[in-house]
């Protein structure tokens, strides 16, 4: 008998498909079944409906009911970023343990809303990060050691190679803007906040330090489909931390063609002694022969970015061979919730907890609203700008 | 003085392969230096501004400075026409050889360099 019983919301072409997975083979984790909050859309309902069917598991139209469900004692939720405040509100208040789909959510007071409830009603909860890569622990051990000398500066970037580069119009030059009413499109992000978060987490986590201010930029240099949607592709964001330490950070999107593997995913750090240079693609091999390079699938009109587990065999997107790291690991959305049960079990604080989710969507917004008046954005005023 | 020469031939093979249109229109560089002298982080930091202005081919309009005067100074260059340019340089005294990690980032492609 499983001890925990996990209710998924949201459903195929979202992060869900790899939690369900590993929520799915957990010794101790079992799906009880899939939901969707209020008004999601028959598309998205369809989505969840099939990832119900593919584990056997009843599909609840009812978000309320299910969190009644007292077979429930874990929800993973990865509904929409406009929904995803108010349903983590609702899956903590009724009790339950909430595993977060990065980010924690697209709007600031309901990220603090969250951090207040999870304390009320003293459930754990997880945001989905980076921290439990064994390449970004040996950069957190080296902090630990005291290696490099005390720490300075760090830099982080992470950027994924999807998408058909080279596709954005000619001379298009992207004014950033200050509203979030939404993050999400079919056909594209919000890069630096859907994948900024990543590196920014790490930041926060590698430091242990509040970040007092950024100065961000953010462009439409790759991809047409960003740009009819009016979002970045790519940005970056300087974060100046209140012990002195100040980090800089890059997140975006490039292009299947721009990377030999994934993308370039590093962690720099910067001691008072020495500097360290950790790279998620070093130690590796690179393989050379006669076959057929990697070769981009056909153009997606439901997924152009490459964001989702593509099934069809038309949209197909083969491995890219050329890089082997030599060091390759348990998928990351395993060792991530392999450590949310262990807290759960032993009763810890996770790593990265709802906490450090809203500290996080602090930095980006922040970063947005400095590219877009090309000023330092601080974070105790911040409030006050969104208020303007 | 050997180091002076590798970064100038590591610039200006980035900037021929640039102006030969392989990554397309060069819209953002990261560069980090690690050096081990001190007198080189200021002479690191104009090398790679005038790089990162002759790929943009003109001067940034916005340039931001953070550093600790003994270990490492970040700039954050941008151009009003939506470019930008990250640049690093620390000082390493521990390690006595000098590493160039470089990523320029085209519409249509990109260039690294890892040392």
């Amino acid at each position: 008998m499983k001890k925990y019983g996990v209710l998924l919301i949201g459903g195929r072409r979202t992060h869900q498909e790899m939690y369900a997975k590993v929520f799915n083979q957990h010794p101790l984790t079992s799906i009880v079944g899939v939901s969707d909050p209020s008004g999601t859309n028959s598309f998205r309902k369809k989505l969840s409906k099939k990832l119900a069917d593919e584990y056997k598991v009843p599909y609840f139209d009812n978000l309320n009911s299910a969190l009644e469900n007292q077979k429930v004692q874990i929800v993973s939720s990865a509904p929409e970023v406009e929904k995803r405040g108010k349903v983590a509100l609702k899956c903590i208040e009724a009790g339950k343990h909430l595993y977060l789909d990065k980010p924690l959510c697209g709007n600031i007071e309901e990220a603090k809303n969250i951090v207040l409830a999870t304390k009320k009603y003293s459930v754990k909860t997880q945001m989905f990060s980076m921290v439990h890569l064994p390449w970004v622990k040996k950069a957190k051990d080296e902090i630990t050691k005291n290696s490099l000398g005390k720490l300075k500066a760090l830099h982080i970037e992470n950027i994924f190679s999807k998408g058909k580069a080279g596709t954005v119009p000619k001379n298009r030059i992207r004014k950033e803007k200050t509203s979030f009413e939404k993050w999400t499109f079919t056909e594209a992000k919000r890069e630096m906040f859907d994948i900024g978060v990543y590196p920014i987490t790490l930041a926060n986590w590698l430091t242990k330090d509040s970040v007092k201010s950024v100065i961000g930029i953010t462009g439409n240099y790759i991809f047409k489909e960003h740009s009819d949607v009016d979002v970045e592709d790519f940005g970056s964001i300087l974060m100046k931390f209140k012990s002195g330490i100040n980090a800089s950070i890059i997140g975006g999107r490039f292009g299947w063609t721009s990377h030999p593997k994934a993308g370039p995913q590093k962690i720099i750090l910067i001691g008072e002694d020495s500097t360290k240079i950790f790279d998620s693609n070093h130690p590796r091999i690179e393989i050379y022969n006669n076959e057929k390079p990697f070769t981009p699938p056909p153009y997606n009109p439901l997924d152009p970015m490459g964001m989702w587990q593509e099934t069809s065999k038309e949209f197909f997107v083969q491995p890219k061979k050329t890089w082997t790291n030599i060091n390759d690991v348990k998928e990351i959305a395993e060792l991530d919730i392999n450590a949310f049960i262990d807290c759960i079990e032993k009763d810890q604080l996770p790593e990265i907890d709802a906490q450090i989710g809203y500290e996080t969507l602090k930095s980006i917004i922040a970063g947005y609203i400095s590219a877009s008046n090309n000023q330092e954005i601080y974070l105790s005023n911040l409030t006050d700008i969104l208020k303007t | 003085m050997k180091s002076n020469l590798f970064i100038e031939n590591l610039n200006t093979t980035s900037l021929n392969s640039i102006n030969n249109g392989d990554i397309g229109i060069p819209k953002f560089i990261r560069y980090i230096a690690i050096t081990n002298k001190s007198e080189n982080l200021k002479k690191y930091e104009g090398i790679i501004e005038d790089f990162s202005r002759s790929t943009f081919s003109k001067t940034e309009t916005q340039n931001i400075h953070i550093n600790d005067k003994s270990t490492y100074l970040t700039k954050l260059l941008k151009w009003d026409t939506g470019e930008g340019a990250l640049i690093t340089i620390s000082i390493d005294k521990i390690n006595l050889t000098e590493r160039f990690d470089v990523l320029i980032i085209g519409h249509k492609g990109s260039i690294y360099h890892s040392t």
